[in-house]
């Protein structure tokens, strides 16, 4: 399977801090579904801010759909960054708009025509069960229920790259589980996914997803006790 | 779904939304836009009386003949008079008569100087015709014969002064329109990195959806130029009522000075262009200041 991502002695580092993260390689696989596990503070979100290329690496190199994005030009981000879908651990939606025009960005954004816009928005909001709270805007909406929203949002640009963090910590069980769904199935229609979990019942749930496990900005060899290790974790 | 490669304009959707609050930026501009309109009508109408002052002047002369005796005065005034009229460089040639010059210097020797028949001199005032102003010489020999102590004295040499003051207010009036939008693309500048500030965390997520640098631009492009477009009607229809009110005004003095005050009928339509240049200025001033802005950011 090609690679899509590809870590090597990557650092991050946050101003004068010590590095956040530290001398990370590995390699992720295209149409692979990843979980990335740790506890609170291990660097799982500032993985994945390298990831969707919200930062650049302090060292290291980053090789993303076999772009050099280390030293690409910031002028070539959007187009990469088409390519990735993200759910945010705090949503980000845009808080002036309905649920409807949230969804809907990605769309506008990649120039796809408004009349082709209505059917696959509207498809998504009843898929997160969201069809009757089209209009509603953010603020009234549940945190649960946003977190649906930012991520429908995430996938219906049918994004090469799908990265979510921490996607069902505002959900019911129930929801966690159709998400996850969701996932496998865009999973299984080529999406690489990487989804990043405190819930460690979640990764039985998806069973042909690796894992790779964080701690102190390190990769971990994974223990006993988890299982699906990243096969394609090097070094 | 089609998709297009190039970068293509985000809906607006209200996806910058000010708030409750009013910006001032909007009525800053208009402020802006009635001094600039104001100038931009006291520049044109005084730049228009004063080429058509200096075009008036370039033709005018006046022969003075300084003689004490008033009989050889009148006599040497008709002659010089006549002789002008056969010249084919002299449109017109009229004496100015004697009731004309009492009203023209009673101001300086009042009514008791003017009843004391002072001996002042007898003025011929000559328009020439366009192509000869240059002739003054020529002129000078021919008035010589008829009547020696004739001094011929271009209007231009005591109007002409008058006339450069009103070039120079011209240009400072075109100074003060330079520096209005000058203004203008200042205060949207500062608007639009105000507007940035408020608006960064919505900037991020669409950075981060694959937004580009232009597409975002375009969204506060989008506003400002609303916005500008609006103050500067509003700034041009504040300035056009006091212009109006102004020139009516103006009519009912019936001054013959105050007269060159007067605008031309195209500075009214030159007027409305300037919230049309200041909309250009503050889409253009918006676009470089956020595309600036935006680079900082990865």
């Amino acid at each position: 399977m090609p690679s899509i991502i590809q870590f090597e002695n990557v650092g991050l580092r946050y101003g004068t801090d010590a590095e956040t993260l530290s001398d990370l390689s590995f390699t992720l696989n295209s149409g692979q579904f990843y979980f990335l596990t740790g506890p609170s503070g291990a660097g799982k979100t500032s993985l994945l801010k390298l990831l969707y290329l919200a930062q650049r690496p302090s060292r290291g190199h980053i090789r993303l759909f076999d772009q050099d994005v280390v030293n690409l030009p910031r002028t070539q981000f959007p187009r990469l960054r088409r390519r990735i879908g993200v759910v945010f651990q705090d949503f980000r939606l845009v808080p002036h708009i309905s649920a409807y025009d949230n969804i809907a960005l990605p769309l506008r954004i990649a120039g796809v025509a408004e009349h082709e816009v209505d059917v696959p928005v509207r498809e998504m909001l009843n898929w997160v069960g969201l069809g009757e709270r089209a209009t509603a805007r953010p603020a009234t909406l549940s945190g649960g229920e946003q977190q649906r929203v930012a991520i429908a949002r995430a996938v219906i640009a049918r994004p090469d790259i799908l990265v979510a963090d921490e996607p069902t910590g505002n959900v019911d069980p129930e929801m966690a589980h159709r998400l996850l769904h969701l996932f496998d199935g865009l999973n299984r229609l080529g999406t690489t996914v990487v989804v990043a979990t405190h819930d460690l019942h979640l990764l039985s749930r998806v069973p042909n997803a690796q894992m790779m496990r964080l701690d102190r900005g390190r990769l971990a060899d994974p223990t006993g006790a988890l299982r699906y290790p990243p096969k394609q974790m090097q070094r | 779904m089609t998709r297009t490669t190039r970068a293509t304009t985000l809906r607006d959707n209200n996806i910058l939304n000010d708030g409750p609050g009013i910006s001032p930026m909007p009525w800053v501009l208009a402020i802006l836009l009635f001094i600039t309109v104001l100038a931009a009508a006291a520049g044109l109408s005084v730049g228009a009386a004063a080429i058509n002052l200096s075009n008036d002047l370039a033709h005018r002369l006046t022969v003075q003949i300084i003689e004490a005796n008033p009989d050889l005065r009148h006599a040497q005034a008709s002659e010089v008079a006549r002789k002008l009229k056969q010249m084919d460089q002299v449109e017109s040639a009229e004496i100015v008569d004697d009731q004309a010059l009492d009203q023209l210097v009673s101001p300086w020797l009042g009514k008791d100087g003017v009843e004391a028949g002072l001996p002042y001199p007898a003025l011929v005032d000559v328009t020439l015709r366009a192509g000869h102003e240059g002739g003054l010489e020529q002129l000078k020999t021919a008035l010589n014969s008829v009547a020696p102590s004739a001094r011929i004295e271009p209007d231009a040499q005591w109007l002409g002064p008058l006339a450069q003051l009103l070039a120079v207010t011209t240009w400072f009036a075109g100074a003060i329109v330079v520096l209005m939008m000058v203004a203008v693309a200042a205060a949207v500048m500062l608007s639009a990195r105000a507007a940035l500030n408020t608006h960064r965390s919505t900037i991020d997520i669409l950075h981060l959806m694959g937004s580009s640098d232009s597409q975002i631009a375009k969204l506060f492009q989008r506003r400002i130029v609303v916005d500008a477009a609006i103050s500067g009607a509003i700034g041009l229809v504040g300035a056009v009522v006091m212009l109006w009110v102004t020139q009516l005004l103006l009519a009912s003095l019936r001054s013959e000075f105050l007269g060159a005050a007067f605008m031309p009928w195209w500075v009214w339509l030159v007027l409305p262009l300037l919230p049309l240049m200041a909309t250009l200025v503050a889409n253009l001033a918006a676009r470089i200041s956020i595309l600036r802005a935006l680079k900082t950011l990865l």
